[in-house]
């Protein structure tokens, strides 16, 4: 493990202040030098024990619930949602994947892209500041590609990191980066001249697919541009002795999301993105299959169809999903204490983050009242420190009172609201019909 | 800013766009057409209202642009159909639907025309990643004794597409695209090229008649011991040496071992966790790099009525709370130890995704053999009165394992085989230019398909040089210029130039579209040298060569993709159905698994086994959904309750008298239509009207409850049967459009399970007699049927006016799957020459695929 010595070393001395380096460069006046705002959206499928999830009292002198017992220490820095879903109850099923940034209602894929999705919130945010940063932003999940909870504007999935070695790679080099940036160059320029040449031998329809390939060159190509720059000039003192870069996400998962997560916040500290998506596995759990800690049971098939009993039914199921949902909280926690001990101007980097936390599901299959937190960010605006109840005119089976006058609020007023943070408009996002003033100071 | 999904999308489409074709019709669409529009379809397709998302005010249409288009024509088909304008509105006369629907088909086939540059144009497209993959596999010869690999994972997921099957057009290419291809074909090629070095040569064998020790194996209880050893490497230079052990088999009078059947000791002790009831090699450790040789010799012992051993290798990583095991190889072994045979188990590490780390760890690489059998029917653990076990009184087929040999990368040939193969072209040249060119023009023409010119080897060879003068090796150098071959676009995509209107596709062209249709890969050489010699257009060749290709046993690539996509099938594997085969007494969760995971398996294939016998012996398609036989193996067999069947090859056999052969009644399509559903009649009715009725279901509104959830939250609903359930769906309005044609269709399906078994009708009461299942239904045309069997007579029926018969069906189905791209109105003339030709000839099937690649719209371009 990563300890909290190394971080500090890695991130806070070697490296002061690496966002104003960026501003330098970009000639602005030192006085608009403000740290960078980032968001962070940390998706964990499969429904959790909701007897446990939410604390029982609404407002700021809310009870620590016994599963997020861990985030005490950040209190003030987060907010906890109860009856928050997407619009239409969209998701349901394990449909919540594709759908949790997106909230498309149409979108009905389980195991990768069978039709265009819409565009996910991350990459939306990306798409105006991700030119800020090498980086514009990761896109991470334990099983990697198209298991993804990022879309981009033409609706495709955007593939997903699960290989720490490679994303250590990414973020910081290794050492044979530049010759292998080198050769993939060449390779990119000769593949790039037969296709110029092959375009003009095509009919219009067939030029545009190849307008596609051109098109994927040259993002590549500028990609590569970017990434030779930066290793030649600043290879980052960051050594990969210490991180368990070579674990696998499935036998040895603890390791891999400590490690995922210490490469995230090292990634935000440096100010090499600033936004970051993290999925923890599709939608049911199948990745994880088992869960050898809490005596070798299958996630969901405890979870499953747990809509209609009690915890007194159906013990050592709803234990299990509590000692899992635990797991994850606690790993967001240690991922919260990171983020929170670097300084950052007069603040920390946990005031200029906004971390997204929660799943697509309640009861299994259940896409209404979402376990759900917002933490971090307080420098953007936001304001911490209740539990919020959104809905309450729908209960905690989706039913709906139809005489309550409820101005409806989604999630995706919230994506909205976090996007806003980060002055990227995203008015009509999904089915965003307002901010929600409820967070902000 | 904008919204930023879908409604707006389709108005954009329909009213800008480029002049070309709207410039020759403006007057024909303004002065005749609009005023139509306005009057039958603006009060729900316009600016206030857009049902169906579909909206038809504004300028002419750009048909050029495919999206527009396909929307004209699904205006087209309900127009002509009489779908629109729904009943309650006023009806087209004659002459209305005559000029609407004649300018329609007038201008979708200008539009496909000005679009392709000829009708029957397949825009170009690039291969999917399983077909990139495979061209892959092919053109550096990565195929491993035994030993699967599936590179395509590697790459990003294709869209599915319904029609047709294969729509090249969905296939979009991203930079994330470019960038895995680059990576995966970088370490494709790198695991073919041999570093410099040859890695320290080692070999390790074990004879089994040597070992005499008795050891403790991991995993053993109760004082149990089973044989083991060490064994040191042949060669000198390896100072270390190997640990051998096996656990709980059974000694043979010659001293070889026999494994049983690893369920049983699973049982006990869990799945995958211990080196009990297995042959247990640990190797000391080398690096993940080439390829190790496992010679393996063996027999088996297979009792009557029992199916063969299956022999599994697996890595396998036995340090405790790392435990982690991955199959490589899996094999049925069938001969008797009369006739001991050498399996050779060839594992490529660098293609290999197994967490080399835990071997650093542990200093040593494990590989655990063991037999896989699984019997087909339940074998409850035999106890005492008081519950103690007793001797397992059930004859097993064992597995007999003799001399194991195990050969490092370096230790055969050196450079290895791939490496010498892939670089052969240039092997008698000195030169080093004209070696690297010699080896690009070969690996190029095979990679692109095509013969390559000098002037496109020319820049593979400058950067050769380059990278030789940047200090690679020899061939260490041939890296970057082999990657960009197989990046390039004549690897990626399915290059036809264009000609101004309808010609020929170039010899090399239809060589190409032939091979990529039935076998999946591009032509090999027998096509390329009649390609050569311009033959191909001659229809006596073609279709002795459409025989060849379809004879050889790479159409299975053809039947298995084309069966899979059109009756979803992969539904079965993947899908969380469960079909409840735990084994009683060994409830393992692993071992229940892994029957399941068999019979899927299985439950997928039959139906493609039975398109495959229909092809190969031409028979008319009409068996694909009525035979009197089936195809099935011993575990598919005991599934349907036949008996006698013995063995896992599939065979035909007699349809027994209580189902009939073929898809409609084969319990792989019952379950891939049902989706895991107990009470599925409306999944089952889309499935049935889109794949063999071949019509679109529709889509459904976002924000309905599947049927179950409804019924569930409404206690009075729940009290209801299935039939009035539906019927309530089918009174909501918005739904009613496209439920009438699909909930009557799904009733056909009511006396079976969602796994495909026959279901006992219920009793009301306890003392009433059960009724007999009623199947009674409608197709959308309003024709009914009392049960499957009048079900599929009306599939048959080909009275003309019939729009749902099951062969015209199925050709639509080929044509789009031939041509990669959906069929349109301006393919018509043919479908219907092909259909006319194929009821002729009675339906027979290799038949039909031949007249398809005999017609205009697969030859021309």
């Amino acid at each position: 493990m990563l300890n909290r010595r190394t971080f500090l070393k890695a991130a806070g001395v070697c490296l002061p202040l690496p966002w104003l380096d960026a501003f330098a460069q970009a000639a602005a006046p030192p006085s608009r030098a403000v740290p960078p705002g980032r968001a962070v959206f940390f998706m964990v499928p499969s429904g959790v024990n909701m007897w446990r999830w939410h604390p029982k009292e609404f407002g700021a002198d809310y009870k620590m619930s016994s599963t997020l017992e861990a985030l005490t220490p950040f209190r003030k820095e987060l907010t906890i949602f109860s009856g928050l879903e997407h619009a239409k109850g969209a998701g349901g099923g394990h449909y919540e994947v594709g759908v949790w940034l997106t909230g498309n209602e149409k979108y009905k894929s389980k195991d990768g892209p069978v039709e265009p999705n819409t565009i996910s919130i991350d990459q939306h945010i990306a798409g105006t500041i991700g030119n800020r940063t090498r980086i514009p932003s990761l896109v991470l999940s334990a099983p990697g590609g198209s298991v993804t909870t990022s879309f981009d504007a033409k609706g495709a999935p955007v593939n997903a990191e699960n290989n720490l070695r490679r994303l250590f790679g990414e973020l910081f080099g290794s050492p044979d980066v530049l010759s292998r940036l080198e050769r993939r160059s060449s390779v990119l320029d000769l593949v790039g001249e037969q296709a110029k040449g092959l375009s003009k031998q095509l009919g219009k329809n067939d030029r545009e697919r190849l307008d596609d390939y051109l098109q994927s060159v040259r993002d590549v190509e500028s990609r590569l541009q970017a990434d030779r720059g930066y290793f030649s000039s600043k290879p980052l003192p960051i050594s990969a002795d210490s991180l368990k870069l070579d674990v696998d996400p499935q036998s040895q998962r603890q390791d891999y999301f400590q490690t995922m997560l210490e490469l995230v916040a090292l990634a935000l500290r440096n100010d090499q993105t600033r936004v970051v998506s993290i999925l923890a596995c599709g939608s049911g759990h199948e990745f994880f299959g088992q869960w050898p800690q809490f005596g070798n049971d299958s996630h969901h098939r405890a979870s499953h169809a747990t809509n209609y009993d009690t915890e007194a039914q159906r013990p050592k199921d709803f234990a299990l999903l509590e000692s899992v949902d635990k797991w994850f909280v606690a790993h967001l926690a240690r991922f919260l204490e990171r983020l929170s001990e670097t300084k950052e101007g007069e603040s920390t980097v946990l005031a200029n983050t906004m971390v997204l936390y929660g799943g697509g599901m309640s009861w299994t299959h259940n896409p209404s009242n979402l376990p759900m937190l917002l933490a971090g960010g307080s420098k953007l605006g936001l304001k911490h420190g209740s539990h919020l109840r959104f809905n309450p005119h729908k209960d905690h089976m989706g039913k709906i009172d139809r005489s309550a006058k409820v101005q409806e609020t989604t999630i995706c007023d919230v994506l909205r609201t976090m996007s806003e943070r980060l002055d990227v408009p995203a008015e009509r996002f999904g089915d965003s019909r307002r901010s929600v003033k409820e967070l902000l100071g | 800013m904008t919204r930023l999904y879908a409604p707006f999308v389709i108005l954009l489409m329909l009213t800008a766009g480029v002049p070309s074709v709207r410039a020759e019709q403006p007057t024909d669409f303004d002065r005749v057409v609009k005023p139509l529009l306005a009057k039958h379809c603006i009060a729900c397709h316009g600016a206030e209202k857009q049902r169906g998302d579909i909206r038809l005010d504004g300028p002419a249409p750009d048909l050029v642009n495919a999206k527009v288009r396909a929307t004209w024509e699904k205006v087209h088909s309900m127009l002509v159909r009489g779908e629109m304008p729904p009943s309650e509105k006023t009806k087209l006369t004659t002459d209305e639907l005559d000029t609407l629907t004649t300018w329609i088909r007038q201008g979708v086939e200008r539009g496909v025309l000005a679009d392709r540059g000829g009708t029957g144009r397949t825009t170009m497209r690039r291969l999917t990643r399983v077909e990139y993959a495979r061209m892959l596999q092919d053109v550096l010869g990565l195929h491993f004794s035994n030993v699967p690999i599936h590179l395509w994972e590697k790459l990003p997921n294709d869209p599915q597409a319904e029609a047709p099957l294969n729509d090249g057009d969905l296939l979009s290419f991203q930079s994330l695209h470019l960038k895995t291809h680059v990576e995966l074909a970088e370490k494709a090629v790198s695991a073919v090229l041999a570093p410099e070095a040859r890695p320290t040569p080692f070999t390790y064998r074990i004879d089994p008649r040597s070992l005499t020790q008795r050891v403790n194996v991991n995993g053993f209880q109760r004082g149990d011991k089973g044989f083991g050893g060490k064994v040191a490497a042949k060669q000198t230079d390896v100072t270390q040496t190997a640990t051998v052990s096996f656990g709980v088999t059974e000694r043979n009078a010659d001293d070889t071992f026999s494994l049983p059947p690893i369920y049983r000791i699973d049982g006990y002790l869990g799945r995958d966790k211990v080196n009990a009831g297995s042959c247990y090699f640990e190797l000391p450790l080398f690096a993940k790099s080439g390829v190790l040789h496992v010679r393996i010799r063996a027999a088996a012992v297979i009792p009557k009525e029992e199916g063969a051993p299956v022999l599994r290798v697996a890595l396998h990583n036995n340090v405790i709370n790392q435990i982690y095991g991955k199959e490589i190889a899996s094999f049925p072994v069938t001969n008797s130890p009369d006739k001991f045979r050498d399996y050779d188990v060839e594992i490529p590490l660098d293609l290999l995704d197994f967490p080399w780390v835990l071997f650093e760890r542990s200093g040593r690489v494990n590989l655990r053999i063991t037999n896989d059998y699984m019997p087909i029917t339940d074998r409850v653990k035999p106890v005492t009165e008081k519950g103690k076990p007793q001797v397992w009184p059930w004859q097993e087929p064992m597995l007999v394992l003799d001399q194991i040999e195990v050969n490092g990368p370096g230790t055969l040939a050196w450079p290895p085989r791939r490496h010498q193969t892939l670089l052969a072209a240039g092997d008698k040249l000195t030169d080093e230019n004209e070696r690297a060119s010699a080896i690009f023009t070969e690996v190029a023409s095979r990679a692109w398909r095509r013969p390559v010119t000098a002037a496109e080897v020319a820049p593979l060879v400058k950067l050769y040089q380059q990278r030789r003068k940047a200090g690679d090796s020899r061939d260490g150098a041939l890296l970057q210029p082999l990657t960009a071959v197989l990046v390039s676009p004549f690897a990626i995509y399915i290059v036809e130039r264009k000609a101004e209107k309808v010609a020929p596709l170039t010899d090399l062209e239809l060589a190409n579209r032939l091979s990529m249709f039935l076998w999946g890969r591009g032509p090999d050489a027998e096509l390329l040298t009649l390609a050569g010699q311009k033959k191909l257009h001659d229809p006596k060749v073609l279709a002795s060569q459409v025989d060849r290709l379809l004879d050889n046993g790479r159409s299975q690539v053809f039947t298995d993709d084309f069966v899979h996509r059109l009756l979803a099938l992969e539904r079965v594997e993947k899908d969380p159905i469960s079909f409840n085969l735990t084994l009683r007494t060994f409830t393992n969760a692993k071992v229940a698994d892994l029957r399941e995971v068999r019979l899927k398996h299985d439950l997928a294939r039959e139906p493609v086994r039975h398109f495959a016998h229909v092809l190969k012996n031409n028979r008319s398609l009409h068996e694909l959904i009525g035979s009197d036989y089936l195809l099935v193996n011993d575990r598919l067999a005991s599934y349907y309750g036949i008996a006698d069947v013995t063995g896992g090859e599939f065979r035909t056999v007699p349809a027994p008298a209580d189902r009939k052969g073929g898809w409609l009644t084969t319990a792989g399509v019952l379950a891939a239509a049902s989706r895991g559903n107990k009470e599925a009649t409306i999944h089952r009715g889309v499935y049935l009207l889109q794949r063999f009725l071949g019509e679109h279901p529709g889509t459904p509104p976002g924000n309905v409850e599947p049927l179950e959830v409804q019924a569930k939250a409404d206690a009075k609903r729940g009290k209801l049967t299935i039939r009035e359930q539906v019927k309530l769906h089918t009174s909501i309005n918005t739904c009613q459009l496209c439920h009438r044609k699909i909930d009557p269709l799904g009733f056909v399906w009511a006396e079976y399970d969602h796994l495909g078994q026959k279901v006992a009708p219920k009793p009301a009461s306890r003392d009433s007699r059960a009724p007999a299942i009623d199947c009674s239904g409608k197709l959308p045309d309003g024709r009914t049927f009392g049960d499957l069997g009048e079900f599929v007579t009306l599939l048959k029926d080909e009275k003309p006016k019939s729009r749902y018969q099951f062969g015209e069906v199925l050709v639509r189905h080929l044509m789009g799957y031939a041509l990669a791209r959906p069929v349109g109105l301006h393919d018509e003339a043919e479908i219907r020459e092909l259909v006319r030709s194929a009821r002729r000839d009675g339906w027979r099937l290799r038949g039909v695929i031949k007249s398809i690649i005999l017609s205009k719209s697969f030859t021309h371009g």
